[in-house]
């Protein structure tokens, strides 16, 4: 921690001309009486602003919608010591370097709206993770008092922090609070009215080609907008991160566009890591050393496990461990359960011994027209495939798949699953924001396609829609896939390991092909929790309803679809083109049918895979070789639909033009490989 | 403007609280938009189910009892 009274920090908030100009005190007061003092609270997400918020406003709070944008701020209004004041909540951010829209928001209330006071609201708990944004706030010049809040939750974690020295270290108060007991707001008020002047404290002092490329850029950007409100410097660490927005607005009031280009350019080649790389290390580094200066921690027994179980998720070889256990519970109960039991009695006893024979023996004798009793009862018939399938099949697959999903997703296992994935796509090259895509494509690759604009570059977004089209399943894929392969869990790992293979090579090569940067992932990881029951219950319950409303009436559509086919011939003639090659990659002629289905939906086609295997005709290695193949498969419909929107029609059909014999290739190559090493599953 | 307390939701993903009413930033391309029940959490736009009527409606219950 490098702190020193800097003689270069500029632009001090209190003394800045543009908008604050040098007042007396006493001109300062009557300011004071006549308009309200406006406070506003940033912080990472999951941090309590909003009870810090509501303990400082009450129940007064007005909400509305950001000029020109979609995001939600929250205003609330209060007297403290009969000073009116206007407190708001911003959208949680990371940092000052903006990427999503709601962090565009925060900075703009930040820059725009220039409270008098800023609160960095931090969960005291994990005060090393947050320092990097105080420091940056401070960097800025902002006028920063620090909350350190959850302070009741830290201290049961055995986790002291003295914030004297911690005020005393960064140059800006901190104040102690548990908010959602009331607890530290009345010292927060009296911070607040008694704030007057920040200390310009520079926490961190950069390496050589940093502090030399901030001298050159300070003098370049001082006239322009966001130089009103934060410091040189911190517009100059800005530009060095590349955020195209401070650049786009100091460009366009200042005619040295060229010069700050020429600079930013010169630094980025001069190091071996981007800049905004750099400068996240630095920060880092910087907060352990504070925060390990500043925390004293006692833990006990109970913290230490929790603490324990979730530092191993994340870890490269625990975390790969607890991720193939998860696995192998989900299979158990999805595959062996789901798939096996249940979809036993639903579609063999109701459906297959029941339903179908009832409709088929009526509808015959009442439609004595066999084309149109097909389009109910025959080979592609309403009753007979589509619902079938629907209720069946995926019905009792995707019921206990949800059941456990939710379980996951109320654990909070899925972030720090999110982070043990962001440091394989680091291993291979890629960038650590595809992660939420990609864990969003295990539900719905369709609506993780469209996530994919979240990326920063068209690199990014590209590689990241190509993966979710050719690796990742969606849930009831992935559901049908588990109760396909529930006969031998060899066969999970196999296709686990095949699956995963070709997901890390096709990504390192796209990675390696498309030029570009890689760029930082941050996220918030919240507690670890035991799943309530009632909220299991209640999210199993909207999924299968939203799952239901969607998938009838679809698998109704594509069985009309199917029948006209098959009734104008179409649909022999795309099942004679496909068997061939389904033959020569060694799986049965049979699943053509099923393979072609599956350009409609993919659990459809992965229902017509699980069909054949009931009927006994696809087993052993075929079997393997068809789930591989149907997980890798073209995407479906609505994927491609939206693929063509997002990425243009020439991306997508670039991509879907790769993934079909692509698919095909890496089936052959696993049936080939199989037979060389003389396994039969 | 609005001035009514909005329904939050506490994202399942990253934790994130936001309103019901933002958390559907994301859908205007989705062709399942329409029929869809799935809130976006504006902040790491991972999907969650909204609260189903029937859940909703017997909290109502219970609360007016």
């Amino acid at each position: 921690m490098s702190t020193k009274r800097p003689d270069s920090f500029d632009t001090p908030v209190e003394s800045c001309p543009a908008c604050h100009g040098p007042r007396p005190e006493k001109q300062r007061r009557l300011d004071s009486a006549r308009s309200a003092l406006k406070v506003a609270l940033v912080g990472s997400p999951n941090v309590g602003k909003s009870s810090v918020f509501h303990a400082l406003t009450g129940r007064r709070v007005i909400i509305s919608n950001y000029p020109g944008t979609t995001v939600d701020i929250f205003r609330g209004q209060a007297i403290f010591s009969n000073r009116p004041v206007e407190v708001i909540d911003t959208p949680g951010m990371y940092s000052l370097h903006s990427i999503t829209e709601e962090e565009r928001v925060a900075r703009a209330i930040l820059l725009q709206e220039k409270p008098d006071v800023v609160l960095h609201v931090i969960d005291a708990k994990n005060l090393e993770r947050m320092l990097p944004m105080t420091f940056q706030l401070i960097e800025a010049g902002l006028p920063v008092i620090v909350v350190l809040n959850m302070m009741d939750e830290a201290a049961a974690h055995g986790i002291g922090i003295n914030t004297g020295k911690l005020a005393a270290e960064l140059g800006v108060p901190v104040i102690g609070t548990a908010a959602s007991l009331g607890r530290g707001i009345t010292e927060l008020k009296q911070a607040i009215l008694r704030y007057q002047t920040i200390s310009l404290a520079l926490p961190i002092v950069y390496d050589a080609l940093i502090e030399n490329a901030v001298a050159d850029l300070k003098p370049l950007v001082n006239g322009s907008p966001p130089a009103e409100r934060i410091s040189s410097r911190s517009i100059a660490l800005l530009l060095l991160r590349e955020d195209e927005q401070i650049r786009q607005s100091v460009v366009s009031e200042v005619s040295v566009g060229s010069q700050i280009d020429a600079i930013v350019d010169r630094a980025r080649l001069s190091m071996n890591q981007a800049p905004a790389y750099v400068l996240a290390l630095a920060q880092q580094r910087a907060a352990t050393k504070l925060a390990a200066s500043v925390m004293s921690r006692q833990a006990s027994g109970k913290l230490r496990f929790g603490e324990r179980l979730s530092r191993a998720m994340m870890h490269p070889f625990t975390g790969g461990l607890i991720l193939a256990a998860v696995l192998y519970a989900m299979y158990f109960i999805v595959g062996v359960f789901g798939a096996g039991t249940l979809v036993g009695l639903l579609e063999e006893r109701v459906f297959g011994g029941l339903i179908n024979p009832f409709f088929q023996n009526t509808l015959q004798d009442l439609i004595p027209v066999q084309i149109i009793s097909d389009l109910f009862v025959g080979d592609y018939g309403i009753i007979t495939l589509g619902i079938t399938y629907a209720i069946g099949i995926i019905l009792p697959i995707v019921s206990t798949f949800f059941i456990v999903f939710s379980m996951i997703e109320d654990s909070g296992y899925l972030p720090r699953l999110a982070m043990l994935i962001d440091r394989v796509f680091k291993f291979i090259g890629l960038n650590g924001r595809a992660v939420i895509p990609i864990v969003l494509g295990l539900g719905c690759d369709t609506m993780a396609t469209i996530v994919t604009r979240t990326q920063e570059t068209k690199r990014e977004r590209v590689i990241t829609t190509l993966l979710l089209a050719l690796a990742i399943p969606c849930s009831a894929q992935l559901g049908v896939i588990f109760g396909i392969l529930s006969v031998s869990s060899g066969m999970l790992l196999t296709w686990l390991g095949v699956v995963g293979a070709v997901f890390v090579l096709v990504g390192w090569l796209a990675s390696r092909i498309i030029p570009g940067q890689r760029a930082c992932f941050y996220m918030e990881v919240p507690p670890l929790r035991l799943p309530r029951l009632s909220n299991v219950l209640q999210k199993t319950y909207a999924r299968l309803e939203w799952y239901l409303k969607e998938v009838i009436p679809f698998f109704i559509v594509a069985s009309v679809v199917l029948w006209a086919g098959d009734a104008v011939g179409l649909l022999g003639i795309l099942i004679s083109g496909l068997t061939p090659v389904v033959e020569f990659v060694g799986i049965p002629a049979e699943a053509a049918v099923a393979f072609v289905i599956g350009f409609f939906r993919r659990d459809f086609g992965a229902a017509g895979l699980y069909d054949l295997t009931a009927q006994g005709l696809l087993f052993g290695n075929a079997l393997l070789v068809s789930a591989v193949v149907m997980t890798l498969f073209v995407p479906c419909i609505a994927q491609f639909m939206v693929m063509i929107k997002e990425r243009g029609w020439k991306t997508a059909v670039a991509i879907a033009g790769f993934i079909f014999p692509f698919a095909f290739l890496v089936g052959l190559g696993l049936d080939r490989a199989l037979k060389l090493l003389g396994v039969n599953l | 403007m609005n001035n009514a307390p909005a329904d939050r939701i506490k994202c399942p993903f990253c934790g994130f609280e936001f309103d019901a009413a933002s958390g559907t930033a994301y859908c205007g391309s989705c062709p399942m938009g329409k029929s869809c029940r799935l809130v976006r959490c504006p902040n790491c736009a991972y999907e969650t189910p909204a609260e189903p009527r029937l859940f909703a409606a017997i909290k109502k219950l219970r609360r007016k009892r």
